[in-house]
């Protein structure tokens, strides 16, 4: 029994550090594997070269060209608006990460969007001219009548007829179909605006949030008073009554802030005028405006000076900050600023997208050269260029590609590339503007692609810029260290 | 306006201060100022942006040693105490603590910004502790500088506790003496062969599941990863107001930082934020933020393996809209 006891515990103390030293060698053993394998990971960013093949896939980045492979470990993204690997082509994006082993890349994780997106969210200003059930119509800046279902939650739905409202949309590309997410309203912002005033607040900012809050208001009656102009009859009566009742709301509030009532901006040509009224005939629709002249109006000069409102001619296109009355009586001119004759004035305060999403002209793209390096199949050359919109992007410059401009085509160098269909392929490269102080062959902006990643490859003739001479010629190969010089 | 760079500037200071020389004279100057009185986002903003000076109060909260301390450790930049200091033993402490440079005004403050250059853009080299803060756990604010407070004050009576306990107090050494429980197993020598194969097939099993099995990776985690202890409570007073000047162009401004476009994060959560229009409507992928009076909002963005696109579009009634994009790589 005693030498029982003894064997038990001998080898219970055995089994305990066998137990204990498995359970560290496996911890660690895996520790160190998975810390060596995410040791090895190296993010990528950049734009597809060609559509996948052969189990690997080549990507422009702005350190130059790579080569992943991919294999059955590799997963692919595939959330909404991602791309299958099968879908994948030149000149889609690409991001991820993948490990660098001793002879290839292996792509770990990738995520491919595709250059021209299918959707795309944006923001839509604009008057709300009916409601019915949790739909709402809402007529832009443009014209445009949209219909959103804006809220989650249509008790709690802050809009009304006559509001103006930012509402997100998120916008189906190909069918133009429109899915709002949520919505701000004009009067929410500026009773919040008004509210911010009376918080411990400096009073610079406070006199910011008070224009902004005049600014807002007078935008809101503009938008309501086109609106007025727009729609039929039978709404009429809901946004002439949203227009008197949000008119007074923000005399009030202005008024409380010791600021001026809100003014309705009137922009167009002038169509006729008399001394008592002007005749506004607003850009691009053909529709008039009536604006009683008071005798101390003031005009603006396209210089700046004040002038007289002798000075405001016939057809001369006119900025004009009126006090609105209702629909049926004139609103009263405050203020006249003569534009430049140059000048063709839209519709005042709602220039819907004036610095625009940006997304639809993904045909041209314009930004800094940041790499020239030869395709992997040595037919073309790649450039990428740091988008002046966006994120880096690269596109082909093969033989077609028209090449205009001074200077070479070179990192550092300002460029306008024009893409064709295919959305990778340049159809043509317009040089900008040189950088001055880049010297040929040593871009600042990115490593030159080391001559083993180059040395196989087929030195081809680039573009319509032919090489007028031998030197030239040969510049058009960044590995030699020489930047493509252009006729 | 400046002639170099601006410069971005936190500012660490009690709410209770109605003194805001230092921010105006530094937005004057063309610098972008965000002011924090709350402690804990201070210090998460502090270690997760990467701004170029941190300026404090050393009459505050924030200039109590814990906090100095705390800032130190966080941050690797120009840190300036900025405010009269009344007694010379607090600016012996701050500069024990590592604090060497002082401005009692704005003029001497605008002096030590001479020298210093803008840091270029990136991640900071600091990681934000607290990254799956849930609402529970996060206690509210003037807790936090309760709590920040005593802190700094029980650490003296903490070190007199420890060095009582290691001449007087027996409880560690009699817990390290408790008799070893005796075991006694009347097994075969089969059995115990058989129970130690299964013990060690579990513990091995155990242990190496999590890293073998890739769904569970996969799986998303409860709560959401958190950069930020606390959001929204930071627009409260965030101090970087843009001039009219600046919103009144023909673009809406939008200035994003904490975040920049292809940045590798090794974090599953990045907060980033930004400054422009105090009416100016903004989302997040779609989702709305709230923007403060002055026009700043803050956004924790939760981040998943591999790529994350992110886009933020700011539009005003007047129907200017500006957007912008970052695709960022999280390594989890």
């Amino acid at each position: 029994m005693t030498m029982s006891t003894h064997s038990d515990k001998k080898f219970a103390r055995t089994l305990t550090m066998l137990v204990v030293a498995t359970a560290l060698l496996v911890a660690l053993m895996s520790s160190s594997a998975i810390a060596d394998a995410k040791g090895n990971r190296q993010a990528v960013f950049g734009t597809v070269v060609a559509a996948p093949a052969n189990d690997s896939i080549d990507i422009a980045t702005r350190d130059g060209l790579i080569t992943l492979v991919i294999d059955n470990k590799t997963k692919i993204d595939t959330k909404r608006g991602r791309l299958p690997l099968d879908e994948v082509s030149a000149g889609d994006s690409v991001a991820g990460y993948y490990t660098e082993g001793d002879r290839e890349l292996t792509a770990t994780k990738l995520s491919f969007k595709p250059r021209k997106a299918d959707r795309l969210t944006k923001h839509v200003v604009g008057v709300v001219i009916d409601k019915e059930d949790d739909t709402l119509t809402v007529l832009t800046p443009d014209g445009e009548t949209v219909e959103v279902t804006p809220s989650d939650d249509p008790e709690n739905d802050p809009t009304e007829p006559g509001s103006l409202i930012i509402t997100v949309v998120e916008e189906n590309l190909e069918t133009g179909d429109l899915d709002a997410k949520a919505v701000v309203t004009a009067e929410r912002t500026i009773a919040r605006l008004n509210d911010a005033i009376d918080h411990e607040i400096s009073l610079a900012q406070s006199q910011l949030l008070k224009i902004r809050m005049s600014e807002t208001a007078s935008i809101h009656l503009t938008q309501l008073y086109e609106t007025l102009d727009e729609i039929k009859a039978e709404s009429k009566a809901k946004i002439e009554a949203a227009f008197a009742e949000f008119q007074a709301n923000y005399t009030t509030t202005l008024d409380e802030n010791l600021l001026a009532p809100p003014l309705v901006h009137i922009t167009g040509k002038v169509l006729a005028k008399t001394l008592a009224q002007i005749i506004i005939v607003k850009n691009g629709n053909g529709r008039r405006s009536f604006v009683l002249i008071p005798a101390d109006v003031e005009v603006i000069l396209p210089d700046g000076t004040t002038g007289t409102y002798g000075e405001v001619l016939e057809n001369s296109f006119v900025d004009i900050s009126a006090i609105p009355q209702s629909q049926t009586s004139s609103p009263i001119a405050r203020i006249i600023e003569i534009q430049p004759d140059a000048e063709t004035p839209g519709n005042s305060g709602g220039n819907s997208n004036k610095n625009g999403n940006g997304n639809n002209s993904a045909e041209k793209l314009r930004g800094t050269i940041i790499l020239v390096t030869p395709s992997n199949d040595g037919t073309h050359t790649i450039i990428v260029v740091d988008s002046s919109v966006g994120p880096n992007t690269a596109a082909a410059v093969t033989d077609s590609t028209i090449v205009t401009g001074d200077g070479e085509l070179a990192p550092g160098v300002q460029v306008e590339v024009t893409l064709e269909s295919d959305g990778f392929t340049a159809k043509e490269v317009e040089i900008i503007e040189q950088e001055e102080s880049s010297e040929a062959g040593t871009p600042a902006a990115a490593p030159t692609p080391t001559p083993e990643a180059t040395a196989t490859e087929t030195p081809t003739a680039t573009a319509t810029a032919t090489p007028t001479d031998s030197e030239a010629a040969e510049g058009i190969y960044p590995h030699r260290q020489d930047p493509i010089v252009l006729s | 306006m400046i002639g170099t760079t601006p410069l971005r500037i936190i500012s660490l200071r009690s709410d209770k201060s109605s003194n805001e020389t230092f921010e105006i004279s530094l937005r004057n100057a063309g610098h972008k100022v965000t002011v924090l009185s709350s402690t804990e986002p201070a210090f998460a903003l502090v270690s997760s942006s990467w701004p170029d000076v941190v300026v404090f109060d050393p009459i505050s909260q924030f200039g109590m040693s814990g906090s100095v301390q705390r800032l130190r450790t966080n941050f690797d930049g120009v840190i300036v105490a900025a405010g009269y200091i009344p007694d010379p033993t607090i600016s012996a402490m701050l500069e024990e603590l590592g604090i060497e440079k002082f401005a009692a005004t704005a003029s001497d403050l605008m002096a030590i910004l001479k020298n210093v250059t803008g840091r270029i853009a990136g991640p900071s080299p600091h990681t934000v502790d607290q990254v799956t803060a849930t609402p529970e756990q996060v206690p509210s604010e003037p807790e936090e500088e309760r709590q920040l407070e005593l802190s700094t004050i029980d650490t003296s009576a903490s070190q007199e506790y420890e060095a009582k306990s290691k001449t007087n107090s027996p409880s560690f050494s009699k817990l390290l003496k408790l008799k070893r429980p005796n075991i006694s197993l009347p097994l075969k020598r089969w059995h115990r062969a058989a129970i130690g194969v299964a013990i060690v097939a579990a513990v091995t099993v155990a242990v190496a599941l999590p890293f073998f099995n890739p769904n569970i990776n996969d799986t998303p985690q409860q709560p959401q990863a958190k950069a930020l202890p606390i959001v929204p409570h930071l627009l409260t007073h965030p101090l970087a107001p843009l001039t009219i000047e600046e919103l009144s162009g023909e673009t809406l401004p939008l200035e994003i930082a904490g975040i920049k476009d292809q940045e590798v994060i090794e974090k599953p959560a990045v907060a980033f934020w930004g400054d422009t229009a105090p009416d100016a409507f903004v989302t997040v992928n779609g989702e709305p933020v709230e923007v403060s009076e002055y026009g700043a909002f803050v956004y924790d963005f939760p981040l998943e393996d591999g790529a994350n696109y992110i886009e933020v579009l700011a539009t005003d009634f007047q129907g200017r809209t500006t957007r912008k994009t970052f695709t960022v790589v999280s390594l989890q």
